[in-house]
């Protein structure tokens, strides 16, 4: 017998694993022969090296952490949504009436307006450079030390080159030095052995641009202003705000799915977690941090100059990758400025040496919403348009009516159920006898407007708000902006396509209904002027309180896009003997390439404003917020409304 | 530099701490199921305090990376703690743990060569173990941890399961739901590799 069969053996009986009569056997052939002898010794060596690694570093006791996971594992978990953090998209009456004072009581209207401009300059950029630095702190006695740096040159739309320096030692089976470079569809790397290619959207969400980094800016629960800074010899605003963990794991969401697909397609085994389980894993460690993010803005030119991530673990909390602190530094710099990037080739047009390349391919997802389709014009109406009779009695008995209450929803759509994100009821007595109330019903609704619950009691002059901050409107301002019920109905002459439905009961009323889409440009030039006084009116009171001039263009802008790129079904229903309008609903999504059916809510972006009215002409008993001995309850404030 | 957590439990406590309340609790493993599967969480905090430490130190010499071996092993009881409420067969406790943390490991054997590349921020760094040894020790340590890791996960596996957690091959069988001949081949190879490399990293 070759002594080389006997390796496994020869093994086996070295780690005393051999019994009987493999024991005897070998332990016979020991005897014999030296060369096994010898083997026989290297295993033991080899062993006792081995034996070694029982040592372990100092253990952290995991049972805390461990049973608290899984003690969350027994309440019920709250239905993930993917929300993009957007403008709100409401009907401009709710902006009007809602967003509009908010925004002016909001403290944070002043970062908000100086964050829209950032934005629209950041989109505007063609060329920059930047530079990354991570920092960690594994205990507030220890250093701070730098552990990555990253020098990225862009330029749009599609050049890239990165080169990044682990200043750590790195298990990862990765030298410390990468550079990667991409040029349109192009992309090379020093990495060796690459195994995963990329495609050209997973690259556009990998690239680290401006805008990217702004994005965080929506995920800020609070801002707060601080002194003014030089960057670069640029004097910035400067800023810092607390970072909605709820929100940035919802925002980051998208990312971690991509990056399970693409593992799954990759790896020969495909991913055995579940998605759910392992963007849990992956979410947990943030969810035992605190994130603050400091940003700077150029006074003069709006460019996000240099933001600042930090993550700090909570005391007794335990996060994968974060002892105490980990700080990133994003610096952006040479905005604009002639910036070449070349690919690694030598004179002859080989690849340099050490350098790998391949093209990125155009990734195809069909189930992802054509987000914002700016590119599909809305429908039209194909000629004059013949308004319903019932229309026109509905609003003629709307003019006359002296009271009602309303309930309004909005809700959202989302995996095929409805998400109701506020509640808001209206009250009217009269002309000056109104209560309004409008409750966030979600976590993304409570933080838009961060001041949740709003009410508004209007008595003859008197307004008494909560929450509402309101400054002093006068009498036209509230005509104007109540949303009031014959408000609700000017879009009734703007509708086309009107078709009939079958008549339901609403509230045990028998009742017409009927169903059109929006003609978003008669719409858009009828609000035009209401947009603009309010815009007007609105920045006169920004710029008292916080010395920030709103930019008119870039709001208007945002009011057309929302209509120009939403489609909005209007639904009514009106009773068949009084006429009255019992019920309405908005359904808003985007235009798509291929409209779905008028009564198809399964797209992503669709939303729904569902308003009921009821106590017609009944008195309604509307009370100032007052104790026993008149005086004003707490949270409240009242102003008077002027002629 | 001051560590405030410096070897608490250095490796001579580990084992004592096993010695101790290892082999007797073990045999209360199956009281402690049945009241998990009763509906109480908390009778499993004495399963993760008991096979923690275990566990830990396994996931470490497997992928390394300490912080990484604390967060495999978190999960790696969650895991378990989902699978004994779907179960109502018997589990042998300790081979179905190891079983769990090995496919942890090797899982994020995997992840890590795709998340290394994409250099998402922040992502786990590697720890130096730091157990209160000698630096020629350390290095010694570490050479001996770098080696291993270039060892394929499946010898790697089976070295670590017999010469750091002294799991006789039958156990390394069950453990795995393999053949014994396969653990003594795995380990067998393993070791021939293991020397190799370390003579060509140390010549």
């Amino acid at each position: 017998m070759n002594c080389k069969d006997l390796e496994v053996l020869l093994s086996a009986y070295a780690d005393g694993e051999l019994t009987g009569v493999q024991r005897d056997f070998i332990e016979e052939h020991l005897a014999g022969c030296a060369e096994c002898r010898a083997r026989l010794a290297d295993y033991r060596k080899t062993s006792q090296q081995l034996l070694s690694l029982r040592k372990t570093p100092e253990i952290l006791d995991i049972s805390k952490a461990t049973m608290s996971r899984i003690k969350l594992l027994e309440t019920p978990v709250k239905l993930r949504r993917w929300l993009r953090p957007a403008l709100i998209a409401a009907p401009i009456i709710i902006i009007l009436a809602i967003v509009l004072p908010l925004q002016l009581s909001d403290s944070s209207l002043g970062p908000s307006g100086i964050i829209a401009k950032a934005y629209a300059a950041g989109s505007g950029l063609e060329s920059y450079r930047y530079m990354k630095d991570d920092y960690r702190q594994d205990s507030p006695s220890e250093e701070t030390v730098h552990t990555y740096h990253a020098e990225i040159k862009y330029t749009t739309p599609d050049r890239y080159h990165m080169i990044s320096e682990t200043l750590q030692r790195d298990s990862a089976p990765l030298p410390n030095h990468i550079e990667t470079i991409r040029i349109g569809d192009q992309a090379y790397t020093n990495i060796p052995n690459v195994i995963y290619e990329y495609e050209e959207e997973w690259f556009e969400q990998m690239t680290p641009t401006e805008d990217k980094t702004l994005d965080f800016l929506n995920l800020l629960a609070e801002i707060e202003t601080l002194e003014d800074e030089s960057i670069d010899g640029a004097d910035c605003y400067h800023y810092i705000g607390e970072v909605d963990i709820d929100k940035f794991l919802e925002w980051s969401r998208p990312g971690f799915e991509r990056m399970y697909d693409r593992m799954d397609k990759y790896l020969p085994w495909g991913m055995t977690t579940d998605l759910e389980d392992w963007i849990e894993q992956c979410n947990s460690s943030y969810l035992t941090q605190d994130m603050t993010f400091e940003f700077w803005i150029g006074k003069d030119d709006y460019l996000l100059r240099q933001a600042k991530l930090v993550y700090q673990t909570r005391e007794g909390e335990h996060s994968t990758w974060n002892k105490y602190k980990a700080t990133g530094i994003m610096h952006y710099y040479d905005f604009n400025e002639v910036i070449t990037i070349e690919p690694p080739l030598d004179e002859s047009g080989e690849l340099l040496e050490g350098w790998s390349s391949y093209t990125i391919e155009p990734l195809e997802i069909p189930e992802e919403p054509a987000s914002i389709t700016t590119s599909i014009a809305p429908r039209k109406p194909s000629g004059p348009q013949n308004i319903p009779d019932v229309f026109i009695k509905a609003l003629a008995v709307t003019e006359k009516l002296e009271s009602y209450s309303i309930t309004s929803k909005t809700c959202e759509h989302f995996n095929n159920g409805w998400n109701q994100s506020s509640i808001s009821i209206y009250e009217r007595g009269g002309d000056y006898l109104y209560h309004a109330l409008v409750e966030p019903n979600d976590e993304y609704e409570k933080a838009y407007p961060p001041t949740g619950t709003m009410e508004l009691f209007i008595i003859d002059d008197r307004v008494y708000t909560r929450n509402f901050v309101t400054p002093l409107w006068s009498t036209d301002d509230f005509d104007e902006i109540a949303p009031t019920s014959e408000k609700n109905l000017i879009v009734l002459e703007m509708l086309f396509d009107i078709e009939r439905l079958p008549d339901e009961e609403i509230n045990g009323t028998d009742c017409y209904h009927y169903r059109g889409i929006l003609d978003a440009e008669e719409y858009l030039e009828w609000v035009y002027p209401v947009w603009e006084e309010h815009f007007t009116k609105a920045n006169e009171m920004q710029k008292e309180t916080s010395g920030v001039d709103l930019d008119f263009e870039l709001g208007w802008k945002t009011v057309e896009s929302i209509y120009r790129t939403k489609e909005m079904i209007y639904e009514y229903w009106i009773g068949k003997e009084d006429y009255l309008i019992r019920k309405r609903v908005l359904t808003q999504r985007d235009w798509l390439e291929n409209p779905l059916p008028l009564d198809d809510l399964s797209h992503i972006s669709t939303r729904q404003f569902i308003a009921e009215y009821y106590d017609f002409n009944e008195p309604v008993e509307i009370e100032a917020p007052l104790d026993e001995s008149g005086e004003l309850l707490e949270g409240w404030v009242q102003t008077t409304l002027e002629e | 530099m001051e560590k405030e957590i410096r070897l608490v439990f250095s490796p001579l406590c580990i084992i004592v701490y096993r010695m101790d309340k290892g082999e007797v609790r073990s045999l209360e493993a199956v009281a402690i199921i049945a009241n998990v599967r009763a509906g109480s969480a908390d009778a499993f905090g004495e399963i993760v305090e008991h096979y923690q430490f275990p566990i830990i130190r396994y996931l470490y010499r497997l992928t390394g990376d300490y912080m990484t071996a604390c967060d495999l092993a978190q999960d790696t009881f969650i895991q378990a703690y989902k699978s004994i409420l779907k179960t109502d067969s018997e589990i042998h406790l300790k081979a179905w743990l190891y079983r769990i943390a090995t496919n942890n490991a090797r899982q994020y054997h995997r992840r890590r060569k795709i998340l290394s590349f994409i250099h998402i921020e922040n992502m786990r760094r590697a720890e130096i173990p730091d157990n209160g040894s000698r630096p020629e020790e350390i290095g010694e340590d570490m050479a001996i941890q770098e080696v291993l890791r270039k060892i394929p996960s499946e010898q790697r596996t089976c070295l670590v399961l017999h010469y750091v957690e002294g799991f006789k091959y039958r156990e390394i069988a069950e453990t795995l739901g393999i053949t014994e001949e396969a653990v003594q081949k795995r380990v067998s190879r393993g070791k021939q590799l293991f020397r190799r490399l370390y003579e060509g990293e140390n010549k």
